[in-house]
């Protein structure tokens, strides 16, 4: 379990740091946050930009670098 | 970090990023898990670019060790080189990466690449996503995401993805047969995947109405 939570205090840090999108034009229907998982060259950048405006019309936000998936 | 921010999840809305299965039992249950999967034989191809341009374009800076190793092998060597290669620093990239990561999460393990128990995880785990986009179906899938969870819909993007379909063409035979050998569980989880996302079009009501967004060139100020 420490190993696993070190991992989740790795990502979550980093997510802070990178990634905060508010909510704002999602259905009535989604109550629970929107967890997208970005499995590395499969087009997330697009789909990650997509969210962002979502969240934050005219807003950006930085995306994970890929190149720390082997450095957590 | 959860525990001490009970919070954390009533902050956003939508959170993204590079996670793998490590993190699942942190997400609340309710929430919407969402990913893309894409065809084995299309993203080695990309992950080869990619690592290419990184030492081209002069961003190697970013990468770690073995990773400068990588791209620097991906320069000098073809791409049917790069998937024949047994070199331990290059099979995480080669070897069934996808299943790897939904199974097992960001820890690699040499010895279970292959393991068929891995797979059956990386399944199981993508049946439980509410939604599982294709990367090689990407306006379908994006009608589908906006079918489910948006109020209005999307009406252009910026589309990131140089060739989405072109790199699955023209891919020689032996490039086709190494793929079967180097990534079994990829593709088999790649079928499982595009079996996920038929079922979810055949289920959702209203689908066939939503308008379909267009896609843009990128901005001269974004490339």
């Amino acid at each position: 379990m420490p190993v696993l939570r070190r991992i989740a205090e790795k990502y979550w840090e980093l997510h802070r740091r990178y990634i905060g999108l508010s909510s704002l034009q999602l259905a009535e229907r989604v109550r629970l946050p929107l967890v997208f998982f970005h499995i590395p060259r499969t087009g997330g950048i697009t789909f990650h930009e997509i969210l962002t405006r979502i969240a934050a019309p005219g807003g950006s936000a930085r995306h994970l670098p890929a190149t720390k998936r082997f450095a957590i | 970090m959860i525990e001490a921010e009970p919070d954390f999840f009533r902050r956003y809305g939508i959170y993204s990023g590079h996670f793998s299965s490590d993190i699942m039992p942190l997400v609340p249950p309710g929430a919407s898990k969402l990913t893309f999967v894409r065809h084995p034989a299309a993203l080695l191809r990309s992950t080869y670019h990619l690592l290419r341009n990184f030492t081209v374009n002069g961003h190697d800076a970013n990468l770690d060790h073995d990773g400068k190793f990588a791209s620097k092998f991906c320069i000098a060597n073809t791409f049917e080189t790069f998937l024949e290669s047994s070199d331990p620093r290059l099979l995480p990239y080669t070897r069934n990466p996808q299943t790897r990561i939904l199974g097992f999460g960001n820890s690699y393990d040499p010895a279970r690449v292959h393991d068929p128990a891995l797979l059956a995880a990386a399944k199981e785990r993508l049946s439980g996503f509410q939604f599982v986009g294709i990367t090689e179906r990407y306006p379908e899938a994006l009608r589908l995401f906006q079918s489910h969870y948006l109020r209005t819909p999307i009406r252009r993007f910026y589309f990131r993805n140089a060739s989405p379909g072109s790199l699955l063409q023209g891919a020689s035979a032996h490039v086709q047969e190494l793929v079967v050998e180097i990534c079994a569980l990829d593709l088999d989880l790649y079928a499982h995947g595009c079996a996920l996302f038929d079922q979810c079009i055949a289920a959702s009501e209203g689908f066939h109405g939503v308008p379909a967004a267009k896609a843009s060139p990128l901005p001269r100020s974004k490339v």
